[in-house]
């Protein structure tokens, strides 16, 4: 069949870009240089809050939280320490004296923020009368100076287990990040000050904290961005040469390679969107999946080329391309529906700006697939002779595929049955597996397990210090509302109830800095807690503390006026399950003990956040998944025209996911933000190769009408390379993922990586078992693939409804 | 014929030059600063009275816009070098009554006494004296600066005269203070300040402080300077942290000053007994 056989629109399209290539070639290139350019601006944005969802309630609560009392992301130093006394020694407390000053001097530390024992004050009362001191005004001189700073601090019930461990083996520095100031520069001069600090011996120094996480992360992208997007590429260009063994079989893929990524990352940037933890995978991703529509039009290419149909090479270009179009245009829609559906679904900014961005790259894909692709094909095989160097190569790449072939179709004809139920019973196993999912995620799981900071906050958090918070605010109505007698009452029983709570390790409340006087006060026979009765008492004791502190110290509790206070819970763990846990207990709480009058009580920070949006995220799970799942169908569906073969492509993608979901359950993986996204993603990645190889057998069955088994076979054979090495780019793309210095991403690259394995598999041997299998579903397919097919000319569409009506015969 | 050209515009040009340079050293002449230890002397030794009695309403207000308002009734007087300062609580209802007294000595290295009345228990309390560079009662001046009351502590600094200014449209010199050593540094929480000083009648209008790293920590305004009894005396003060969004604001009103106080205020039985 010729070209001009097919005086269609496309056929005139791809006529024009075979006819002026360059043209078409330098219209693109200068579009990749043009967004190319505008990727340079890219900023990338580590924060944890850039996870939040825009005007969640959660959200607002903290954001009007740290705005009242100024909170800011703390960078700890831990300082562990081995001796006998723990870090009561003359010289560990030396250590912490020199750490707190020298921290102090960090650039983006705010030197008047410096919390440790160096800087906190002790209240005592004695004969002297109230004593506001330092606990550790310079390094102790002698023993008894030592027991006189341990006594202070065993007198202080808030800083055991806020900034000394109750074993005394742990003591804390803590800084605080200055307003602006860039998080992984003070991280880097944070980490330079611990090496470069002696120790006497016997002691360790750790870096934690959310500013620490913070500095971090933003290491661990720009480590992820040096390496994975080059090694990615070089992956898949090496697959690529091993599938076509020429220059042109690179070239031409590495070209859509780069106008999928210069444009998506150029577009992210007009658009002033951020690099995310997770969308610095994006050109990891799109590099994997954007050659796939190129693959098989070359592939598609070659194979015309082997038969010698067409009278020249602008002529095959165009009957190439009329012949790929559907299909690649289907794999495109049904890979961008997965991300679009993510896109759309998803609360969470980064999760979304990855799906909406990953759409637009696989549409560019696309583009660049459907022009730029049959340009540089019509230019390249046009001016060239074919190479004849690698021919002996070929036949062995031939030999070897053939092999590959006609093993697999042996393993389709004669095992089909037991293939069909030994995939089924992996079904219901996938099924059993993904009831039995772990739903989890906490912000240090995005580190390794031995990295530094991860072991420094096991070490804070095994001390019993917590390094994660739960801030419960508190807010009255008028000027010193929350002196009066009901409200503190209040506030100390739920403080007493919170800190009896397994996940509670501390609690800090302004009700501390009262106790602390109240208790330097009190005269013999006095009852405890007078405080907590008497408004002017609590009034004049404020007065009292803000005399030993600068404003910032209360700052953090209180508000001026004593309307608002927040009510800091040191958690042992910043895990979901844990906080969802805790926050429940203490709604429950809440909700049998109400306030009193004109008291509103918000439980708020950034545990309440983190547990809301990934509340939100694993809530929106299935409802992505289902999405997906009917987005890709009704793709599939109406592009087949029809909806059992739009249901038959979707098996390899079901078998997928719950592959998927099988491997996280065996493997112990947690259903967290990384490996949430899997699903979706593999969704719309894993119906590509169904689609193609169903494209193949329609048309086997419509062109050259034979049997249903030899179209099954012949499908296999013409596109069993092409799925095979579209594969091979794709698993290679995500698998780079597991080079990712976040585990998150690790994981997410590996399973998304496993998902395709399993839909390759999936889509050459359970597919067209299926279909031999199944009569009925046999007979079917072919009977709706005449009668819906409308682009094959009537009369080899009757043709081939005989083929198919004998295939029903000789199959039953 | 080039390099005639040449020596004909530098010809022209040197003169001008020389003129040019003449005339800038004559402005600079003209314009000399003066020594800065000399602008801190004259500062410190304009006259803030005996004894002084004053209204002082202080506002606190955090960054959200909270604020807090304690009024006051304070007294300063000095004894030999040593300075006595007491502050009687009026407003609010709750802190009514309570006292504040502090002896800060002269002689370097002693301690400084403070005492405290809380009529909630009836009690004078000796409190421990605080360091110089601690926040005051949760405003954002120092007690350095409290006691100091607009002086400059010349022992720590050194001085130089950095140019002219305004502040509030009115000249004034600019005079930078850096701490004589890392310690009084440390110990004063300032890494440097810069006054803008008023040579009229030698009071700071604006005072802008620096942190230990140098990060721009506050800026004191000094505002609505009226003369009492012939002294010159601010009666607003405005103080805002830059780094934590807080800010400070005293009114000072009812200003009396006195060669002598006619009665006893200074005393822990006055701080008991109340005005």
């Amino acid at each position: 069949m010729r070209a001009s056989d097919q005086p269609t629109i496309l056929r005139r399209f791809f006529s024009a870009i075979a006819g002026r290539p360059l043209i078409v070639l330098l219209c693109g290139l200068a579009a990749i240089v043009f967004f190319g350019i505008q990727a340079a601006d890219l900023e990338k944005d580590p924060r944890a809050e850039a996870f939040h969802p825009e005007n969640h309630p959660a959200v607002i609560d903290r954001e009007r939280l740290i705005e009242t009392f100024g909170l800011k992301d703390p960078i700890i130093v831990a300082i562990y320490s081995e001796k006998p006394g723990g870090v009561f020694t003359q010289e560990t407390l030396a250590l912490v004296h020199d750490l707190s000053q020298r921290l102090a001097e960090v650039p983006g530390i705010d030197p008047e923020r410096i919390t440790s024992l160096a800087t906190e004050k002790s209240i005592s009362g004695d004969t002297y009368g109230l004593r506001v001191e330092t606990f550790l005004p310079a390094p102790p001189q002698t023993p008894a100076a030592v027991m006189a700073v341990r006594d202070a601090v065993q007198a202080t019930p808030s800083m055991l287990g806020r900034l000394v461990s109750e074993d005394h083996r742990v003591t804390l520095v803590v800084g605080e990040l200055l307003m602006g100031a860039d998080a992984e520069a003070a991280y880097w001069n944070v980490l330079a000050l611990v090496e470069n600090t002696e120790t006497a011996g016997g002691e360790t120094l750790h870096v934690a904290g959310p500013g620490a996480m913070l500095g971090y992360l933003g290491i661990y992208m720009d480590r992820d961005a040096r390496t994975l997007a080059p090694f990615a590429a070089l992956l898949v260009l090496f697959s690529l040469f091993l599938a076509h063994r020429s220059a042109i079989g690179v070239i031409v893929p590495t070209l859509v390679i780069a106008g999928s990524v210069a444009v998506t990352l150029g577009t992210m940037a007009l658009m002033g969107a951020n690099f995310y933890v997770i969308t610095n995978a994006l050109p990891v991703i799109l590099i994997g999946i954007a050659v796939d529509d190129a693959l098989h039009i070359f592939g598609e290419y070659r194979r015309r080329v082997g038969l010698g149909s067409e009278a020249d090479t602008k002529d095959r270009v165009v009957q190439t391309m009329l012949a790929m179009c559907r299909p690649v245009t289907v794999t495109t829609l049904t890979t961008a529906a997965g991300c679009l559906a993510l896109g759309f679904s998803s609360s969470i900014p980064p999760m979304r700006e990855f799906g909406l961005y990953a759409a637009l790259g696989i549409g560019v894909a696309w583009l660049v697939s459907l022009t730029a692709v049959p340009a540089v094909m019509a230019l390249w095989f046009g001016r060239l002779a074919p190479s004849t160097s690698s021919q002996p190569v070929r036949r062995r790449s031939a030999a070897v595929a053939e092999a590959a072939t006609t093993g697999l179709k042996q393993l389709v004809f004669r095992r089909g049955r037991s293939v069909v139920v030994v995939s089924a019973v992996w079904l219901l196993v996938g099924l059993v597996a993904a009831t039995s999912l772990q739903v989890d995620e906490a912000n240090i799981d995005n580190f390794q397990e031995d990295e530094p900071i991860v072991v420094a906050d096991a070490l804070i958090n095994g001390h019993g210090i917590g390094s994660n918070y739960l801030d419960i605010m508190i807010e009255g109505s008028g000027e010193d509302a929350l002196l009066r007698p009901e409200v503190l009452q209040y506030v100390d029983a739920l403080q007493r109830y919170a800190e009896s709570l397994p996940l509670v390790l501390q609690s800090v409340s302004y009700l501390d800095s009262l106790g602390q006087i109240d208790k330097a006060l009190a005269e013999p026979g006095d009852e405890p807690n007078l405080v907590l009765g008497s408004e002017d008492r609590a009034a004049q004791y404020m007065l009292l503390y803000s005399m030993s502190g600068d404003p910032a110290d209360l700052r953090t509790l209180v508000n001026n006026s004593y309307e608002r206070a927040n009510l800091r819970l040191y958690l042992g763990s910043g895990w979901f399950s844990k906080e969802r846990a805790l926050i429940a207990t203490l709604e429950d709480y809440l909700a049998e003990n109400p306030a009193p009058d004109e008291v509103l009580v918000t439980l708020s920070g950034i545990a309440v956040v983190h547990v809301s949006w990934v509340g939100m995220l694993f809530e929106g799970h299935l409802g992505s998944i289902l999405a997906s799942l009917v987005v890709v169908w009704l793709i599939a569906t109406i592009s087949f025209r029809s909806p059992l073969r739009g249901s038959l492509v979707m098996v390899p993608v079901i078998f997928a996911v719950l592959t998927v979901y099988a491997a996280m359950a065996l493997a112990g993986v947690n259903l967290g933000v990384g490996t949430s996204m899997t699903a979706a993603i593999a969704i719309g990645l894993s119906i590509d190769f169904g689609v193609h190889l169903l494209h193949r057998i329609d048309e086997r069955c419509r062109v050259h009408q034979p049997v249903l088994q030899t179209a099954v076979g012949e499908a296999i054979q013409d596109s069993g390379r092409a799925i095979f090495f579209g594969f091979l780019t794709g698993f290679l793309g995500f698998g780079v993922l597991v080079m990712s210095e976040v585990p998150g991403v690790v994981r997410f690259g590996s399973l998304v990586a496993l998902s395709l394995a399993a839909s390759f598999l999936a889509s050459l041997v359970l597919l067209p078992s299926l279909i031999l299998t199944i009569k009925s579903l046999g007979v079917r397919l072919l009977s709706t693939t005449h009668a819906g097919h409308s682009s094959a000319p009537s009369t080899q569409r009757q043709a081939g409804n005989e083929i198919c009506s004998s295939v029903k015969t000789s199959a039953s | 014929m080039l390099f005639r050209q040449n020596l004909r515009v530098l010809a022209l040009a040197l003169p001008c030059l020389a003129v040019l340079t003449a005339e800038h050293m004559g402005v600079a002449r003209a314009d000399a600063l003066p020594e800065g230890r000399s602008v801190a002397e004259n500062v410190n030794a304009r006259d803030d009275g005996q004894y002084v009695s004053r209204q002082l309403v202080m506002q606190l207000i955090d960054s959200g816009g909270s604020t807090r308002e304690r009024t006051t009734r304070s007294f300063r007087t000095y004894d030999g070098e040593d300075k006595k300062i007491a502050i009687y609580f009026e407003q609010p209802r709750n802190v009514r009554d309570t006292a504040f007294l502090t002896f800060d000595y002269a002689e370097a290295g002693e301690q400084d006494d403070q005492w405290l009345y809380l009529p909630a228990l009836r009690k004078v309390r000796r409190i421990s004296g605080s360091d110089r560079g601690d926040y005051f009662m949760g405003t954002d001046f120092t007690y350095d600066d409290m006691k100091l009351d607009g002086k400059i502590a010349i022992g720590d600094y050194a001085f130089q005269s950095v140019g002219r200014d305004t502040a509030d449209g009115i000249p004034c010199l600019l005079l930078e203070a850096t701490p004589q050593t890392d310690s009084v540094a440390q110990e004063l929480g300032y890494s440097r300040t810069v006054s803008c000083i008023d040579e009229e009648i030698w009071i700071a209008r604006r005072t802008e402080y620096w942190d230990t790293q140098g990060n721009r920590l506050k800026t004191l305004h000094v505002r609505d300077i009226a003369q009492v009894s012939g002294i010159w005396t601010p009666q607003l003060l405005v103080m805002e942290n830059h780094k934590t969004g807080h800010k400070t604001v005293f009114r000072i009103s009812d200003v009396v000053y006195k060669d002598e106080m006619d009665r006893d205020v200074f005393s822990q039985a006055a701080i008991r007994r109340g005005l």
